[in-house]
């Protein structure tokens, strides 16, 4: 016999069935998959940090590698960082996990472990939505040793292309020092610097072509975030003192 | 004196092919071309956006056969909707799983495949109302067929704006070496308008014209033969 399949009593019965069923399996395999997610999640984090801090020298490390140097060389600075006037606290975005890590040469604790550089986390509104990423500086917070993005939604092969090693790597030794009065700290895009009297003079980078408002958008909040994390650096004197402080 | 095109397609071979080409959803029934639109300038994303596609469309018709006769007519849409989004949802955990980084770049477009016309079409056209197998083999066709013409498209794009094929990808080739200021200075310039969503109206537009005009002009000798 065929089941009634218009009545309405067959109709609900139906529908929390099926609803239920689907639901169900789609759970498990939800819940199967979390682990392998998350540590996908976290692989791709560490990876981007060992990047920034140059500490993969070019090459593209194994997984297995970029755990290990990301557990031995990289730990979260021990102190919160906070602007010295406003008090709001720089390495700390969300609340979340997003902090300033420091870099070793050796891992913590083995006695000469020597500070690589700071990478701090930097942030803003792209040209479709937000943008996340760090950036690595020496620890005499002059020079940039990277920098990396995690998350943006950019067009794929115009603002996307902010992820390419090919434009990062000229932030690489950037001057990142104070700039003098009316300038930035780093200018992306516009006129190339002609001379090393000009402002731009070891702080240019050259925009991405076709992407004037993802370059721009990163140049902003870049120049907001290291002048932050200058700030609240110069707030907390010994919290950066090249040593590793344990 | 029957028409062939009018008589039911149950056999499982032949669902398939129907849907491969005679009735490819692109470039016959102009379905589903929004994704194309965005997914396809390299060739690696569209290739896993059309595996996205052929799974969720073989698969779904599959579902939807099975449970024929016992989908209220009046709910019908909503049942086969649900069923999609399981399909997509599944999808979308597998990529997330072994493609994570590819996963970023394609996550919004995989979840939209919920909505592609052709996946809905070819549930409401046969898989309600043929049997199992001839039903996964109309999907796969279909899936095949949208696979068949985006990545052309995208092979097409990434050459022209990029100049490489399956790039970031452990087979990526660089075909032609784009101008770059200061760094290498060729005769190559990457076409910026084959990256970004137009593009592809350009290249998307071209593949169905030349699709169409070699499937009729096939037709019309086919028809000439039978009519002597």
């Amino acid at each position: 016999m065929k089941p009634p399949v218009n009545s309405p009593a067959y109709v609900l019965a139906f529908a929390a069935v099926v609803a239920t069923a689907f639901t169900a399996a789609i759970m498990t395999l939800h819940a199967l998959t979390a682990p392998a997610a998350e540590r996908n999640a976290t692989l791709y984090e560490q990876r981007a940090v060992v990047e920034v801090f140059g500490l993969a020298a070019g090459r593209k490390l194994t997984d297995r590698q970029v755990l290990e140097t990301y557990r031995r060389r990289i730990r979260p600075l021990s102190r919160r960082l906070a602007d010295p006037q406003t008090g709001a606290v720089f390495n700390d975005p969300d609340g979340a996990s997003a902090r300033t890590l420091v870099a070793t040469t050796a891992p913590a604790g083995s006695g000469r472990a020597e500070v690589v550089g700071y990478a701090f986390p930097v942030w803003g509104v792209g040209f479709w939505a937000r943008i996340d990423g760090y950036l690595a500086v020496t620890p005499d917070l002059r020079r940039v040793i990277g920098i990396v993005f995690v998350r943006h939604s950019e067009t794929p092969g115009l603002g996307g292309r902010l992820t390419e090693p090919a434009w990062r790597g000229r932030f690489a030794g950037l001057d990142v020092s104070a700039p003098r009065a009316g300038g930035k700290y780093i200018y992306i895009g516009g006129e190339r610097p002609g001379s090393p009297a000009s402002d731009r003079h070891g702080r240019h980078v050259d925009a991405i072509t076709g992407a004037t408002g993802t370059s721009a958008a990163v140049e902003k909040f870049l120049n907001e975030r290291i002048e932050q994390f200058r700030r609240a650096a110069a707030g907390a004197p010994g919290a950066l003192g090249g040593a590793v402080d344990e | 004196m029957t028409n062939p095109q009018q008589q039911p397609i149950t056999r499982p071979g032949r669902a398939m092919l129907v849907q491969l080409w005679r009735e490819n959803p692109i470039f016959r029934q102009v379905l589903g071309i929004c994704s194309a639109l965005a997914v396809t300038n390299l060739v690696f994303n569209t290739a896993l956006m059309c595996a996205g596609l052929i799974w969720t469309t073989t698969m779904s018709s599959l579902t939807v056969s099975l449970m024929r006769n016992t989908i209220p007519r009046r709910v019908r849409v909503m049942v086969q909707v649900l069923i999609i989004a399981v399909y997509v949802i599944v999808v979308d955990i597998v990529f997330r799983t072994l493609f994570f980084e590819t996963h970023k770049d394609i996550a919004a477009y995989v979840g939209l495949i919920v909505t592609n016309c052709i996946v809905l079409g070819r549930l409401e056209a046969f898989a309600s109302k043929n049997r199992p197998l001839a039903s996964a083999a109309d999907g796969l066709g279909a899936g095949l067929g949208y696979s068949l013409i985006l990545l052309s498209v995208a092979a097409v794009r990434e050459l022209l704006g990029f100049g490489t094929l399956l790039k970031n990808t452990a087979w990526e080739t660089v075909v032609l070496r784009g101008w770059e200021p200061g760094v290498y200075e060729t005769w190559w310039r990457n076409w910026t308008i084959m990256v970004i969503p137009p593009g592809a109206f350009f290249v998307l537009a071209v593949a169905v014209w030349a699709a169409r005009a070699w499937s009729l002009r096939q037709e019309a000798a086919a028809a000439k033969e039978a009519r002597p």
